[in-house]
């Protein structure tokens, strides 16, 4: 395989990273996404770096449509957020984000499942870096349970992929459809890392964790390369359209109770992927297209508000929206930045997320999925509450907290500036995205029937806001958390284990006591007719044996002729 | 709480919300979905799911809400984040810094500038 292939072109820089200088290490970061992006674009349609391994072909290039897209807007994101995180010297965080970096993209490349598989578990250790980086002992543990979520999704793929090869032979990723237990296995990996509900508690655990750059970087790569392995192994899998459907929806709730900044994203993250994985189910060419449209546009977006969160983090020392607002008076850049990927994220004609959220919309309603469709509607009012408005809202205007911290240094705002303009960008030439897509596009996002009902959409939920507000409805910013499902695995079984622990002991102590009881009661009965001059210890005649071997015998022989 | 929004950017909202209510009847939606026909769907669709989205989850927060330090030292909300991953600093303290990459700051900065204006009135409402 040549050096120069994107994936390993990141992962030998990871390599030679501790070596360098901190100056060398930090334009690393910015230079191999570059050169990894004009490697991925010199390579024609088709399988490219193919080795063989003990009778496998494993494809580690494989460039299509599908695959182009997410490789070109990971390595766009590899870029943006190591020129956000041109301050840190943290050799931990540089070499974690080169080889998570690099290894997303080798799994959107990766042409067969093996090759899948490996780089799945490589994202998975790379990226754990971003989060012990923090290097507190909370971090570490949070850490640790991400580590054993995304290893576990690691060992699904594996099982799924191994009996897959038993059933049909094969390993290529292509199509594969909920058909047999293999699929659904590979099924369940993928929809770990995709978030799905119930499945989804280490995201909103874990990315809030990560260090002030890590979460910018974590936020790109896991989800949406999940989102593509569905995209090329599962369109058109019904249940997807349902399961999309509720990952819209119940983020909501919990994003607009929760206090944490950067874990509001989180959940509003997972919102954004039901987008996706809705497309997905729909399986149309217009609804593929949307999916890859929207990673695309909500990897730029949902960094661009990590980033500014990060930046407010960075100065203040906090994300918590009960400690902060007005911060608009000192972060002019950061506030307007900030709401530039609000304004994307919320679909408001212009931004990004209007042109590649409206093709999920379109084919669902084209499919008749009127129900989802409808959800959908509801979910985008809901984004508007938490992305949109509450976390602009409440870091940058809102009560004024007395914090006048700085702007946001200048590399963090020339990364959210770039960012910004490449949503506004993409919200104004849709036809540059689109002409990027895996299918031929005949869609028109911006025509008037469109952009009234969204704005109708957009400012009435805008009004709601003002209304829930004035009347003091709007629930207030709290320093606390809200339990979420993992308190199950958390919480709950850990504080029943020791007593159930200790319970088994005790029942298999006293089970042990009486059988032991039992036995040594038989031992004594034995022992007592084994003393001199009782049935045991009496002499037997060889008569009287034959005897009794003859009888035993006589009964095995009748017992066998029935 | 009421004071909080100033009412400049509520009255350009309302107007806002008038122009859309009027422009329903200048513009064919050419609606595809049952219902989606019935005048002023999206307004009507935007205003209730908005409101029953907070004071769902308003309600939710009863039944969820615990104290920061609920998972003690395994989770970081009671955490304070390390110091020296930081650089905290108050408006006008410490003046210029190094602007790696300020050619490509200074260079979006009108365009960062200019959109953000646009968005502003999103925020402000």
């Amino acid at each position: 395989m040549s050096v120069l292939s994107p994936p390993l072109l990141y992962l030998v820089a990871a390599c030679l990273c501790p070596f360098l200088p901190s100056l060398w290490r930090a334009a690393l970061l910015l230079g191999i996404p570059v050169a990894g992006l004009l490697s991925l674009l010199a390579y024609d349609p088709g399988l490219h770096e193919i080795v063989r391994v003990a009778g496998f072909e494993l494809v580690f290039v494989r460039v299509d449509g599908l695959s182009r897209i997410f490789a070109i807007i990971f390595s766009i994101a590899a870029f943006l957020s190591g020129l956000y995180a041109w301050h840190v010297r943290d050799t931990v965080q540089q070499v974690a984000t080169l080889g998570y970096a690099g290894s997303a993209i080798g799994g959107v490349l990766a042409g067969d499942l093996v090759t899948l598989f490996i780089w799945w578990e490589v994202t998975a250790i790379t990226s754990v870096g971003l989060i012990w980086a923090r290097r507190t002992p909370a971090a570490t543990a949070t850490g640790m349970r991400y580590l054993i979520v995304q290893v576990l999704s690691g060992v699904l793929l594996l099982a799924g992929l191994l009996l897959h090869y038993y059933d049909t032979g094969s390993i290529a990723f292509d199509h594969l459809g909920l058909v047999s237990p293999a699929t659904a296995l590979i099924l369940l990996a993928f929809g770990i890392k995709c978030a799905f509900p119930l499945l989804h508690n280490w995201l909103q655990d874990a990315y809030p964790a990560a260090t002030v750059t890590g979460t910018v970087v974590l936020s790109a790569f896991t989800t949406k390369m999940a989102v593509y392995a569905l995209a090329r192994g599962y369109a058109g899998t019904e249940i997807l359209v349902w399961i999309g459907a509720i990952m819209t929806l119940f983020p909501i709730f919990f994003a607009e109770i929760e206090n944490d900044l950067r874990r509001v994203l989180a959940y509003s993250l997972n919102n954004q992927l039901g987008f996706m994985v809705v497309g997905v189910g729909v399986g149309t060419e217009l609804a593929l297209n949307g999916t890859a449209a929207h990673a695309f546009c909500h990897i730029l977006y949902k960094a661009l508000l990590f980033m500014s969160v990060g930046a407010v983090l960075f100065r203040t020392g906090t994300s918590k929206a009960s400690e902060l607002g007005g911060l608009y008076r000192t972060m002019p850049v950061t506030a307007a930045c900030c709401l530039v990927g609000a304004a994307s994220i919320s679909a408001f004609p212009l931004f990004s997320g209007f042109v590649s959220k409206s093709l999920i919309l379109s084919a669902a309603s084209y499919e008749g999925h009127y129900l989802v469709w409808f959800a959908l509607l509801i979910a985008s009012a809901g984004v508007l509450s938490h992305s949109g408005i509450k976390v602009p809202y409440f870091a940058f205007f809102a009560e004024d907290s007395g914090k006048r911290p700085a702007e946001a240094p200048g590399h963090m705002r020339a990364a959210m500036i770039l960012t910004a303009f490449g949503c506004v960008f993409i919200g104004m030439f849709p036809d540059a995205l689109y002409a990027m897509l895996p299918y031929a596009v005949d869609y028109h996002a911006y025509t008037w029937a469109h952009v009234l009902t969204q704005m109708q959409l957009l400012c009435f939920a805008l009004l709601a806001f003002v209304f829930l507000m004035r009347s003091g409805l709007h629930p207030p910013e709290v320093r606390a958390i809200n339990v979420d499902s993992d308190v199950v695995y958390r919480k709950w079984i850990p504080s029943v284990l020791p007593g159930l622990v200790d319970g088994i002991a005790r029942a298999n102590r006293a089970v042990r006591g009486a059988l032991l009881g039992v036995l040594s009661g038989g031992v004594g009965a034995i022992a007592r007719v084994s003393r001199p001059g009782q049935v045991l210890a009496r002499g037997w005649s060889v008569q009287s044996m034959m005897l009794v071997v003859m009888v035993v015998m006589a009964v095995v022989l009748a017992a066998n002729l029935f | 709480m009421a004071a909080e929004i100033p009412d400049r950017p509520v009255r350009w909202l309302a107007g806002l919300c008038v122009v859309l209510l009027v422009a329903e009847f200048l513009i064919d939606r050419h609606p595809h979905v049952p219902g989606e026909g019935l005048p002023w769907f999206y307004c009507l669709v935007g205003f209730v799911a908005f409101t029953l989205i907070v004071l769902g989850a308003k309600s939710l927060r009863r039944g969820i809400r615990r104290p920061e330090d609920f998972y003690g030292d395994a989770a970081i909300d009671a955490e304070a984040y390390p110091r020296g991953g930081l650089e905290m600093r108050e408006a006008g303290e410490g003046g210029g810094e190094a602007e790696p990459g300020g050619g490509a700051g200074n260079r979006g900065a009108g365009g960062g500038g200019r959109t953000g204006g646009a968005a502003r009135t999103v925020g402000d409402a």
